[in-house]
């Protein structure tokens, strides 16, 4: 059995991440389960979980090694978390969040406390945003495609920029169009429609996101966050109010080693 | 060139000459054979094995040369050999002085001499040879063009070995293994085997006769195959019109793939594949326009002949059997079809396994085609044979570039991707009949198929000099839609013919209304509406095809309505203004990032052209006809753009009061406008997509002021973003003739790399057929200045410093030439007198066999007078 795994903290995330989680097992044919780390004294992400009907376990620890270990397990294939505790909470994402969606070598979605169109269903439609690289598509390909279930639309979204806007459209139809066609024959065949845009790439994904009334956006990652980097990436987790799934990609940074006690109760 | 000296000198062997008595493993279409180190002139018994050998050869369409020292009596007493198959005995006697065809009679002399130029007239060249030799390093066989030859050399007598090496060809044949392709790196391209770039690489090597396209696809085909075989003319039923996707017939069953090894032989036409073990060889005949050839050989356990069709567009594919025939066939509701007949023979040896598979192809445009026809017409060409079937293939090759050869010494991949271009401009139409020549040919599906100005004016001119049959044809598509354009102008309340900016089966309008821009916005096109030029263009083109060919009685006859018909538009069109000058509003020029302008430099200056000759055409017969009168003084009204006090052409009224942005200020060129700065913004720029202005000083210079080329190339070259593909070349002939031609040749490496390196994103839908027919231009009029004019043919070069010379084959006034540049002389070959001028002197007839003209290199540049 598979498992996407909702972290839940006692934040008005916690309904969205879980309700999320629910939608993205929904979608790959996983079952949902939750976990707190218990920080304190609270009972609200356990009354959630069982709101939902979801296997539940509370665990002690540094927040983010716990989590890490939890996510690690070989039946977690996605992970979900809050991006952050109150809409007005850090951003983009809190310091946790980030840390562990630094180190974990497997999606992970990133649910705003406002998310939009978050239900227990599952997503219908998948925003998923690419370069025109390898390492924007292979993950898309290895690490998404063979978890959906049959009847997942997925809109491609490419945002032109100076450096790759096409160099010649000879006809704005036609042009156009075979420039769509081989872009996604070559970089995601499973979608069916491509969105093209131009100027700043992050907003533009935003708005291409709520154009398609997607329920989720899909991102590819290098999961570097030094200064500087993946600006993209938290542009959008930080304006976004749709879950965001991370995929990992590219260059890793080395697995940081599992230190918490991993101790808990399942529900 | 003929004429040009042979020397002789050492073939470089492809292999090492072979030691011992293990089979080439190869097969060759040609054998060079010294008799001077057989047996064969002493003992009967060696020439009865080896004349046995050589008539098998023949039967098994296998040339053999073979050579002595000796007089050609005492030669062809000697083998006594007459062959009757396809295969021809050449007797080199005298060294290889002279060269004699066996017939039935007896030795007759023929032409050319050596025996390798007579080879390479079939296309039989380098590792397609196999040179057996007992004496090497003696003139008898130092022969050039062998240089990628294989070559087996013996000491003492060898006869053994001899017969060995010609039964295991023997063998080869009757096996019917895959041919060899001469691996000449001047002449093949090696397809991208990068799985994401596979339609790119199905666009590249896609193999054509002008009749009929096919993509390099796998044989056994795969998730990321674009595979498409389509038929010139044949089109879909739905309300945009397509190309309907006829029955891919390549398939084969092949385990672990795809994987290995393509290439293109530009020289012969053929695709070939291999991968170690398994090999493919396939060609659409240029000879015998209805006949596909496939042949593949390759393990028990990975190949397998298997289903032979695919089904690849929405059309589903119906299927039949006549005997042990194949046959498949689209077709599109309520219009034509495409149907294919085709029949294995597959061939099992120990582990080998070989697969023949010869195919028909027929189609109709307005109805099914039915399945008796190609299938009787299959048992036909079957008999035949396939060896003959590329024999004839790779002959009719050779007479293309015979006429259509490209050669630029010191720049081999300049050379090779003109080559490329004029390669798949050979195939983009048919010599007879009539070619609809769509914006990416039969390469690809991209465009629908969809006729446009490209085929007009970049594509027919080239024709028109390396194959003016395929002009012809091209013509005549337009001729045989007259009556839709009349229809549509009459529509339009308007007089004259009105052609359509997109077209495909029936002449009428099929542009597109609206497209999806960026964003997912609908986005209205207006080319169809506005884009008028195209009217004078087709009126342009056939001229152009008159100039080359001499064809004037096409012009005063059935082609006359594609002058006078396009002036009555335009003298319907044009409206006069309280001074009497002449307008031409709301109109869109080639460049498309400016629509409803007034008074377009280029729809006028054009308009004027074809209003002038047309009057000329018709003031030839009748000289006080008013109308052709009318003609010429609306031509003298029309305003041209000329500005005296820039000294430059205006591209439209008001042009100068825009954005004065340059391009190089947004972007590195090339790069969509209208994509980065968006179509709003763009248009209120002086940024334009492609030459306009300039556009008239590569198509009619001699109409515009003399001495604007300079200033106007400057002014607007650095407002060009070269957004569209039909732009880089003809820039590059432009700035040629303009005296620039390093920065032409900078241009041109842009035209001549789009497919090949998918500059534009878009080579996986089709090849740009504009962008090469654009580029052989650049290399004519450009870089070689060449002119047809009604008398004489202008030759002016102009080369880059990269180039030590230039040289082009074509046909000018129905003559076979070649002009060879270098950067201080011309050299001109003909086989009959051809008038020429030269650098600007006077006009002289060039006789055969040829003449070097002297260049002055500090001479004046003509710039279009």
């Amino acid at each position: 059995m598979t498992i996407v795994l909702a972290a839940l903290d006692s934040s008005a995330a916690a309904r969205p991440v879980l309700d999320t989680a629910i939608g993205l097992a929904a979608v790959t044919g996983a079952a949902a389960h939750a976990v707190h780390v218990r920080e304190n004294a609270t009972t609200t992400p356990e009354a959630l979980a069982a709101q939902r009907n979801i296997p539940f376990r509370e665990v002690s620890g540094p927040v983010h090694e716990a989590l890490l270990s939890e996510f690690r397990a070989d039946d977690v294939i996605v992970g979900v978390l809050g991006a952050r505790g109150t809409p007005t909470g850090r951003r983009p994402v809190g310091r946790t969040a980030m840390r562990v969606l630094a180190d974990v070598a497997k999606p992970v979605a990133v649910v705003p406390p406002d998310a939009v169109r978050v239900s227990t269903t599952a997503p219908r439609r998948l925003l998923v945003p690419l370069e025109g690289t390898a390492e924007s598509s292979e993950p898309v390909a290895q690490q998404l495609v063979p978890l959906l279930v049959p009847g997942v639309e997925l809109v491609v979204v490419h945002v032109f920029t100076t450096s790759t806007a096409p160099t010649m459209i000879d006809h704005p139809d036609w042009g156009l169009e075979a420039w769509r066609s081989e872009f996604l024959a070559r970089h995601c065949p499973e979608a069916a429609v491509i969105d093209l845009r131009t100027g700043s790439v992050g907003g533009r994904i935003i708005e291409a996101a709520a154009d398609a009334g997607a329920q989720l956006i899909v991102l590819s990652w290098s999961q570097d966050v030094s200064p500087g980097r993946a600006a993209v990436v938290r542009t959008i987790l930080e304006h976004s109010t749709l879950p965001v799934l991370l995929l990992p990609g590219g260059h890793r940074p080395a697995e940081a080693p599992v230190e918490a006690d991993l101790s808990g109760r399942r529900r | 060139m003929a004429g040009t000296s042979h020397m002789w000198r050492e073939p470089v062997p492809s292999a090492p000459a072979r030691v011992g008595r293990a089979p080439l493993g190869r097969t060759f279409d040609a054998v060079v054979l010294d008799l001077d180190g057989t047996r064969a002139a002493d003992r009967p018994a060696q020439a009865s094995a080896l004349r046995s050998r050589l008539e098998a050869l023949s039967d098994a369409a296998v040339h053999v040369v073979a050579l002595s020292a000796a007089p050609v009596d005492a030669i062809d007493g000697r083998l006594g050999a007459r062959p009757s198959g396809r295969g021809r005995l050449l007797l080199g006697a005298n060294r290889g002085l002279e060269v004699y065809e066996v017939t039935p009679t007896g030795p007759v002399r023929v032409e050319p001499s050596p025996a390798t130029a007579w080879l390479a007239r079939r296309g039989i060249t380098g590792a397609l040879v196999l040179v057996i030799g007992g004496r090497l390093g003696g003139p008898s066989l130092l022969v050039p063009g062998l240089e990628r030859a294989a070559v087996v050399s013996f000491d003492g007598e060898a006869d053994d070995t001899v017969l060995e090496l010609l039964d295991e060809q023997l063998r080869r044949r009757e096996d019917r293994r895959v041919p060899s392709v001469d691996e000449d790196p001047a002449w093949v391209v090696p397809l991208p085997d990068d799985p994401t770039r596979e339609r790119v690489a199905e666009a590249l090597g896609a193999l054509g006769n002008g009749h009929v396209g096919l993509r390099a696809a796998w044989e056994e085909g795969g998730p990321a195959s674009g595979a498409l075989f389509a038929v010139n003319g044949i089109y879909t039923t739905e309300d945009v019109a397509r190309l309907l996707e006829g029955p891919v017939w390549t398939r084969l069953g092949l385990r672990d793939g795809p994987r290995g090894r393509r290439t293109l032989d530009l020289r012969t036409g053929v695709l070939h594949r291999a991968d170690g073990r398994v090999r493919t060889l396939r060609f659409v005949s240029a000879a015998r326009p209805e006949v596909l050839a496939l042949r593949a050989e390759g393990p028990t356990d990975r190949l397998e002949a298997g289903d032979p069709f695919t089904a690849t567009g929405a059309a589903p594919l119906e299927r039949a059997r006549r005997g042990d025939a194949d046959l498949a066939r689209t077709v599109t509701p309520g219009g034509g079809g495409i149907v294919v007949a085709v029949r294995d023979r597959t061939r099992a040896s120990g582990e080998l396994r070989t697969i023949e598979r010869i195919g028909v192809w027929s189609a109709h445009p307005s109805r099914p085609p039915g399945w008796d026809h190609p299938a009787g017409k299959l048992a036909a060409v079957e008999e035949l044979g396939f060896d003959q079937l590329l024999a004839e293939h790779r002959e009719a090759w050779a007479e293309r570039w015979a006429d259509a050869a490209v050669s630029i010494e010191g720049a081999p991949d300049d050379e090779l991707a003109a080559r490329f271009a004029v390669f798949h401009l050979l195939n983009a139409a048919p010599d007879t009949g009539e070619a609809a020549v769509g914006a990416r040919g039969l390469t690809g599906h991209a465009y629908g198929g969809h006729v446009f100005w490209d085929a007009d004016v970049f594509v027919l001119p080239a024709l028109a000099a390396i194959r003016p049959g395929a002009a012809r044809a091209m013509l005549e598509y337009r001729v045989r839609r007259l009556p839709a354009a009349r229809e549509r102008a009459a529509r339009l309340g308007l007089a004259g013919a009105r052609f359509p900016w997109e077209s495909a089966s029936d002449g009428t309008d099929v542009t597109p209304r609206y497209g999806i821009g960026l964003g997912g916005e609908r986005v209205p096109i207006r080319t169809g509406d506005q884009e008028e030029h195209i009217v004078a263009d087709v009126a342009w083109a056939a001229d152009a095809y008159a100039s080359w060919t001499g064809d004037q009685a096409f012009l005063a006859g059935e082609g006359s309505g594609l002058l006078i018909e396009t002036a009555r538009w335009w003298a319907s069109r044009i409206r006069l203004d309280r001074d009497g000058r002449g307008h031409l509003y709301g109109v869109m020029g080639p460049d498309e990032y400016h629509e409803a302008v007034d008074d377009n430099a280029y729809t006028n200056v054009m308009a004027r052209w074809n209003l002038r000759r047309a009057a000329d055409l018709v003031q030839a017969r009748a000289p006080d006809d008013p109308e052709a009168a009318r003609w010429r003084d609306l031509a003298d009204r029309l305003v041209d753009g000329w500005d005296p006090s820039r000294g430059l052409h205006e591209q439209f009224a008001g042009y100068w009061a825009l954005e004065p942005l340059v391009a190089e200020h947004i972007a590195p060129p090339p790069f969509a406008g209208d994509v980065l700065l968006g179509r709003e913004r763009v248009s209120r720029s002086q940024l334009i997509k492609q030459p306009d202005v300039v556009m008239l000083h590569h198509l009619v210079p001699d109409d515009l002021r003399p001495g604007s080329l300079a200033s106007d190339v400057a002014f607007y070259e650095r407002r060009t973003t070269h957004g569209s593909s039909l732009s880089p070349a003809i820039y590059a002939a432009v700035l040629a003739r303009a005296n620039r031609p390093d920065r032409a040749l900078q241009l041109f490496r842009l035209a001549a790399r789009l497919d090949l390196d998918d500059v534009t994103g878009t080579t996986a839908g089709g090849l740009h057929l504009a962008t090469m027919g654009g580029l052989w231009q650049a290399l004519a009029h450009g870089f070689c200045g060449l002119r047809p004019r009604a008398d004489h043919l202008e030759i002016d070069p102009c080369l880059p410093s990269a180039w030590h010379a230039l040289s082009l084959r074509v046909r000018f006034h129905g003559r076979a030439m070649g002009v060879r540049a270098e950067r201080d002389a011309v050299h001109v070959d003909c086989h009959e007198p051809v008038p020429v001028r030269v650098g600007g002197g006077d006009v002289e007839l060039c006789a055969p066999a040829g003449r070097t003209f002297r260049l002055d290199q500090a001479r004046p540049r003509d710039e279009g007078t």
